[in-house]
């Protein structure tokens, strides 16, 4: 009996074998591809964000409670990046089960504050909205455990001051409508918010203290 | 041999479609990686670039030493940065009004000593012998807050890298200063002396006592009421604050006194010097206590009190009511990097005064381990039997506890809790501070006098 099966062509054999290495190649790497393009995504924002809180200086130049007024005003500056974004403010001191610690541009999550353009009682910087980029992360930094306290429809949006730099605007004058006690010291804890792919993301804590 | 051939063949075939299958991948896997160099590379840049600003604001706030005359209006800065700096804006505010001026272009703060005008130079309205809050911001974001210049002191000057706001040496009295008949100088507190011969090296820091007075019956610290033969040179100084450091190198055939006297000392031993007649004065160096400000809100702290000393600082407080008889409770933060929560400082203070049991503690806290601590306080005998102490400091041993370096900047925080009949807490905000220890200037005097 002869044997008769005949030897497959090297070069056939050899595109076989590279097909076969590529396939397995190509469908491995689209595995990782597909997870480091998530990884890549989520680097970028986070990249975007470390290059805006690097750039990013806004000063508290003061903060001061006003008894008469049950108010606390905070002196902001732009130190020169091109704009910045004033989100959530918090004064943690003053927790209770409604969230009266937690203030937002527009009184969007629980409570409002306002900001003035330097010593006027009517000029606004500009109002921005946009969806949240990382709804848990807010729940995070704000420490917020029952996120049911919060709107469904106000879950994903949340609002933003536009700061401009101090030499096209000069000063701003935050307004936190709020009764504190005498006698005692409380901290307050500002964040700044950056707009990546049309959503909002916490970008940099600024935290000052003010003794009543 | 064609079955090697053969074999040949398909291992040349396979190796082939091992290269085409790797460049493919490779090809494919390239872009991905160097999308993450990218990242790489330019979260490294941007560390660098935010490192680089940060570095930019402590050069500044150790570059710029400022105080502030509230009688006549004038913040002293000493730019020491060798640029000019600009200033953005400045906060001013009397406890019950505030002011806000921003300049655009800028206020230069030119290298050297600069004079500012509140009101001429900065616009605000506001009496300046009321202000009691001043803050001034530059374009890099730094905020400048001067604290009261002392009541005689000058614009505080950086000489020999010392924070000094005084030395007077040979170079300027050639042959020394020669205190002539009816001159005296008087030093109390935990000072040191060394006698060679005729000459005597004083150093150390100071605490004022009532067992010695000077104008309106204030405790006295240090004097040197100098009468010299030179008319051009007039001497008069008179201190009563916790915490100033003195240099003094004297010759002198007069006796004097060297006594030891623990009035304003806790935990250590203090002694008073005290010298009446004719002496020469080699070196006198002076270093004035910072008083930083916090009368605004009426709360029990009304300034807080830092100086450098020879190989630490002392760090303190100035009480608001020294007539009330009570508890006083404080704490003391020292932090290398500002912290959110003041208990992550490397270093805490707490004290205690109790006025009416004449009782008083000072203990630190640092990496777990409780020293108790060296302590001074301003005491008074108006109220005499109970002693009125309106000022309390705390000698803090920095390179030994916390390893830092001269030039370094620390953060400081302190709070006062007074306690009669309910207890009011007031504490301070941040405040940096730059470590110029006054041992350098010391060791370098003493050496050209009494050899090594």
């Amino acid at each position: 009996m002869n044997n008769l099966r005949k030897p497959i062509s090297p070069v056939l054999s050899a595109v076989i074998l590279a097909a076969t290495i590529i396939a397995v190649g190509v469908i491995v790497l689209m595995w990782i591809s597909g997870h480091s393009s998530m990884v890549i995504r989520q680097s970028q924002i986070d990249l975007i964000r470390s290059e805006k809180a690097a750039k990013e200086n806004l000063v508290i130049v003061h903060a001061i409670y006003d008894a008469d007024g049950n108010k606390v005003i905070i002196y902001l500056i732009n130190m020169g990046h091109d704009r910045v974004f004033l989100g959530p403010i918090r004064i943690p001191e003053i927790r209770s089960a409604n969230y009266e610690d937690i203030f937002t541009p527009g009184g969007i999550w629980f409570n409002p504050y306002t900001v003035y353009v330097n010593d006027t009682d009517n000029v606004f910087p500009e109002m921005v909205e946009f969806k949240v980029g990382g709804f848990p992360e807010y729940l995070e930094n704000l420490d917020i455990r029952d996120y049911t306290q919060i709107p469904e429809d106000k879950r994903e949006v949340m609002r933003a001051y536009s700061l401009k730099p101090y030499n096209t605007v000069g000063y701003y004058r935050v307004e936190i409508p709020v009764t504190l006690s005498t006698g005692v010291t409380y901290s307050v804890e500002i964040w700044s918010l950056v707009p990546i792919q049309n959503k909002l993301y916490l970008c940099k804590l600024y935290a000052t203290q003010i003794t009543t | 041999m064609g079955s090697n051939n053969v074999k040949l063949r398909r291992g040349l075939a396979g190796l082939v479609a091992g290269l085409i299958a790797a460049i493919a991948l490779l090809v494919i896997a390239l872009p991905v990686m160097m999308q993450y160099q990218q990242h790489i590379t330019k979260s490294y840049h941007i560390k660098e670039y935010a490192t680089m600003l940060e570095e930019q604001k402590e050069a500044e706030e150790k570059g710029l030493a400022s105080c502030y005359d509230p009688s006549a209006g004038i913040i002293s800065i000493n730019n020491t940065l060798g640029e000019n700096v600009t200033i953005v804006l400045a906060y001013a505010s009397d406890g019950e009004n505030e002011e806000i001026k921003c300049f655009q272009p800028g206020k230069i703060i030119a290298p050297g000593i600069n004079k500012i005008s509140i009101a001429d130079d900065l616009g605000i309205s506001l009496d300046p012998s009321r202000i009691k809050i001043l803050k001034l911001v530059t374009s890099r974001g730094t905020i400048i807050q001067p604290p009261y210049c002392s009541e005689t002191a000058p614009a505080l000057v950086i000489i020999a890298g010392a924070a000094l706001n005084m030395l007077l040496e040979e170079e300027q009295a050639p042959g020394g200063l020669l205190a002539a008949t009816g001159s005296e100088t008087f030093a109390h507190g935990l000072i040191r002396k060394i006698v060679n011969n005729t000459l005597v090296f004083i150093n150390g820091t100071l605490v004022p006592t009532p067992e010695s007075t000077g104008s309106g019956y204030m405790p006295l610290a240090f004097r040197a009421d100098l009468k010299i033969e030179d008319p051009n040179i007039d001497l008069t100084i008179e201190r009563y604050d916790v915490g100033d450091y003195l240099l003094m190198v004297i010759n002198t055939t007069t006796s004097y006194d060297y006594v030891q006297s623990d009035i304003g000392c806790y935990n250590t031993y203090c002694y008073t010097f005290h010298i009446r007649g004719e002496h020469l004065i080699y070196a006198l160096g002076y270093s004035y206590v910072l008083k930083y400000d916090d009368s605004d809100d009426n709360g029990p702290l009304k300034y807080t009190l830092i100086n450098n000393g020879y190989d630490h600082i002392v760090i303190g407080v100035e009480f608001n009511n020294p007539e009330e008889t009570g508890l006083y409770n404080g704490t003391i933060y020292v932090s290398k990097v500002k912290v959110s929560d003041v208990s992550e400082s490397d270093l805490i203070a707490k004290f205690f005064v109790d006025k009416t049991g004449k009782n008083i503690n000072a203990t630190l806290y640092v990496n777990g381990n409780i020293i108790n601590a060296t302590a001074f306080y301003r005491t008074y005998y108006i109220k005499d039997p109970i002693p009125s102490i309106d000022q309390f400091a705390i000698y803090v041993p920095v390179e030994d506890l916390l390893n830092v370096e001269f030039g370094e900047s620390l953060w400081i925080k302190t709070a006062v809790t007074y306690c009669s009949s309910e207890c009011v807490t007031d504490d301070s905000e941040w405040i940096s501070f730059t470590y110029n220890p006054l041992k350098l200037i010391v060791d370098l005097i003493y050496r050209k006098y009494f050899g090594s």
